[in-house]
């Protein structure tokens, strides 16, 4: 292929040099560390790490099928039902998946804890137990939710035949619905044992003692607590061998969606099972967020801790998103090699934070940038993990306006700014909008990148959350998880108001 | 006069069939002419279009407007106006908007722009439609303001690629009329896709039909 260099290209080249540049000091960062003879005993734990590897392996599983058995029959008895009420319980299922992990974990302390609601099972959260129902709080409603949006996409005559043929819904599933979901099914859970296996800040506070330890959280506590980069950087490499080979995996199988499902209503008769679910989904879900804010935010109003980690968190998921989308817009400002730069933009997804994360801290540390403030790095990375969500969200329509409008405004001879002006900005404000509210959510939940930096240097609301729980004042971090869920909340409705306007005027 | 050259138009990269036809060819218009293109589908009707307006890449050859190259003018400055099978409009602007950014990319108009901009409005009958967006109007009307703004490009040379197809037979001969009037009075050439070439009564539209490759043959 010929590639000659334009003017045009310049931004998509800059937005390559940096991200890929970033993840290639990771990698350098890590291979030095690995190979430099350290003072520690270069000998290698293997007992300690066959542990933390299948204690990974088992926790991501564990908590996978336990999402799947909470999620489908969820799905199964919301789909084709409720209709009125569908895009509102699609909505929370999304807001569930985005909640700050940290938020999740201070609910099931507050339900199962010593005092907590639910303490009279005598189940711990803390261990294994707490890891995968976390876990399963998280990723049971995305998994509901691609079920259902595929199951609702199941073609109309093919609905109508299988009523017409009489089928069961035994029937119904086995010949109709479950050779539609194959892909879905598959695809959806390598993704979330992708996600358990990459989880981060609930294993850190529910586990994270002998005998429940992750990879990631080993890296943590191998850079943190037992000043051993060597061993950090071996770990590494196996989580980043193991996330890649299940990314390739989940590639290979991945499932072509259909963009927008057609919701159908075929009459079907809302029975008492349907709403068995329905009310299961806002007992467990709706109702324990609800009673968490009522409860924690009354004591947090009349006191002013909580407002600076607020505004900090605010300007922190701001300035990183904005960051992010300079550098999609960059990498979607030209049609040139589209592949390369879909890759470039997804490395996030392949190459974990956490190592990404170790390797440019080991870089930072040793390099003469050591003594300054880790605020450029911290940005940096955080751009670059929450890049392959702002490109997904964003190259589609961009895609879409580039393909429908593409001829007309060249014809008319339109500049790149009145293009902006007149139909980029108009038909993309919408899902950017969106997508940056929920960037900025995820952004703001985050605690592996300035937990491997330092909290020091950033006392956001999950830093301080974390840091409180660290010292056991529990009101405050209570309070403070509050706080969070509320703003969370907040940028998620105005993420979703912004979302639907895309060719809402048409 | 629009001369084309032995233009030959390579295969589309985008495409998904890996050897997608290469067309050649070759056509004389005198100023003031209108020709009618038919033909069955996949020879390169549209393709004759796109590579005039600029907008499909052309392999070799060269067309010429008046003795002048257009293979080096970008296709916003091409001396022509083009109305394409859909999206001729902005769905999501006023039709005002979509007319105005036809005269001027920018949308900002002059007091004498705005006025061409109503009288251009009013002779196509949609003067009244201003205001509103293309999805609330019916698809006659949208080609009107379509042809609307072709027209406010002043533009010697139209280029119409089957702009009529999803009207109905007495909308497309609406539109046809309207054509003719514009040919006659505004001496504007007119090179169109057709596939209804019996609908185009006027004893003087040259018509052709193309042939697989790009071969033209032309009769009165």
């Amino acid at each position: 292929m010929r590639f000659r260099l334009s003017p045009h290209d310049t931004p998509k080249i800059i937005a390559w040099v940096f991200i890929l540049g970033c993840f290639l000091c990771s990698i350098y960062g890590l291979v030095s560390a690995a190979s430099a003879s350290s003072h520690h005993d270069t000998s290698l734990p293997w007992q300690y790490w066959g542990e933390v590897f299948s204690f990974t392996l088992w926790q991501a599983f564990l908590s996978t099928v336990t999402s799947f058995l909470i999620g489908l029959p969820l799905a199964a008895g919301l789909a084709w039902r409720f209709e009125r009420a569908k895009p509102y319980l699609l909505a929370l299922m999304q807001l569930c998946f985005v909640l700050p992990p940290l938020v999740i974990v201070m609910i099931l302390i507050q339900g199962l804890g010593k005092q907590g609601w639910l303490n009279s099972l005598g189940l711990s959260p803390y261990g294994l137990l707490g890891i995968v129902l976390g876990h399963a709080f998280l990723n049971a409603p995305f998994v509901a939710r691609n079920v259902i949006q595929r199951l609702e996409s199941i073609p109309r005559t093919e609905m109508q035949l299988s009523q017409h043929l009489g089928m069961s819904t035994f029937a119904f599933y086995k010949w109709v619905g479950l050779p539609h979901l194959t892909s879905t099914l598959k695809s959806t859970f390598l993704f979330v044992f992708l996600l358990c296996i990459n989880s981060f800040a609930i294993v850190l506070s529910l586990g994270g003692g002998p005998g429940s330890t992750t990879l990631e959280v080993a890296i943590y506590q191998s850079l943190k607590y037992e000043f051993n980069p060597h061993q950090a950087a071996w770990l590494a490499a196996v989580q980043c061998i193991t996330t890649l080979s299940i990314a390739i995996i989940m590639i290979k199988s991945s499932a072509t969606h259909p963009s927008k499902p057609e919701c159908i209503s075929l009459g079907k008769k809302t029975k008492g099972i349907h709403y068995i679910a329905l009310i299961s989904f806002l007992l467990l879900w709706c109702l324990p967020l609800c009673l968490f804010i009522t409860r924690h935010l009354t004591n947090v109003i009349s006191q002013s801790f909580w407002i600076e980690p607020l505004a900090l968190s605010l300007v922190y998921g701001f300035t990183v998103t904005t960051l992010s989308a300079l550098l999609c817009f960059a990498l979607l400002s030209s049609q040139r090699a589209k592949t390369a730069s879909t890759l470039i933009a997804n490395l996030g997804i392949i190459y974990p934070t956490m190592v990404l994360t170790t390797g440019l801290t080991l870089l930072w540390y040793r390099s003469a940038l050591g003594q300054w403030s880790p605020l450029i790095l911290i940005l940096a990375i955080q751009s670059l993990v929450i890049l392959p969500y702002l490109y997904r969200a964003l190259s589609d329509p961009w895609d879409r306006i580039k393909h429908q409008y593409g001829p007309l405004y060249a014809h008319l001879n339109m500049s790149s700014g009145q293009r902006l002006r007149w139909v980029y900005w108009p038909l993309i404000k919408g899902p950017f909008i969106g997508s940056f509210c929920v960037s900025t959510v995820l952004i703001m939940g985050d605690i592996t990148v300035p937990a491997m930096l330092g909290f020091e240097h950033f006392p956001t609301l999950s830093v301080s959350i974390a840091k409180s729980l660290g010292a056991y004042r529990f009101e405050i971090a209570y309070g403070l998880a509050a706080v969070q869920l509320l703003a969370t909340l907040f940028l998620f409705s105005l993420a979703e108001y912004f979302g639907r306007t895309e060719y809402a005027n048409r | 006069m629009l001369t084309v050259e032995q233009l030959i138009v390579g295969h589309d990269r985008s495409a998904k069939e890996p050897e997608s036809p290469r067309f050649q060819y070759d056509l004389k218009l005198e100023k003031g002419q209108w020709m009618a293109i038919s033909g069955p589908s996949g020879v390169g009707k549209s393709s004759l279009l796109g590579a005039i307006a600029g907008l499909v890449p052309v392999e070799s050859g060269d067309m010429f407007w008046d003795s002048r190259s257009l293979n080096s003018l970008p296709a916003g400055q091409r001396p022509l106006a083009i109305l394409f099978q859909q999206n001729n409009l902005f769905h999501h602007l006023t039709i005002a908007q979509n007319l105005a950014l036809g005269i001027n990319p920018s949308g900002t108009l002059t007091s004498s722009q705005q006025q061409r901009l109503q009288d251009t409005a009013k002779r196509l009958a949609i003067d009244s439609l201003l205001h509103r967006k293309p999805h609330e109007l019916s698809g006659g009307q949208n080609q009107r303001a379509a042809l609307a703004r072709a027209l406010l490009r002043q533009a010697p040379l139209l280029l119409l690629d089957e702009p009529f197809n999803g009207l109905d037979k007495a909308l497309r001969l609406e539109c046809i009329s309207l054509l003719e009037d514009i040919n006659q009075e505004d001496g504007i050439t007119i090179l169109m896709v057709t596939h209804h070439p019996e609908e185009l009564a006027a004893s003087d539209i040259i018509q052709a039909q193309m042939a697989l490759g790009g071969r033209l043959h032309s009769s009165y």
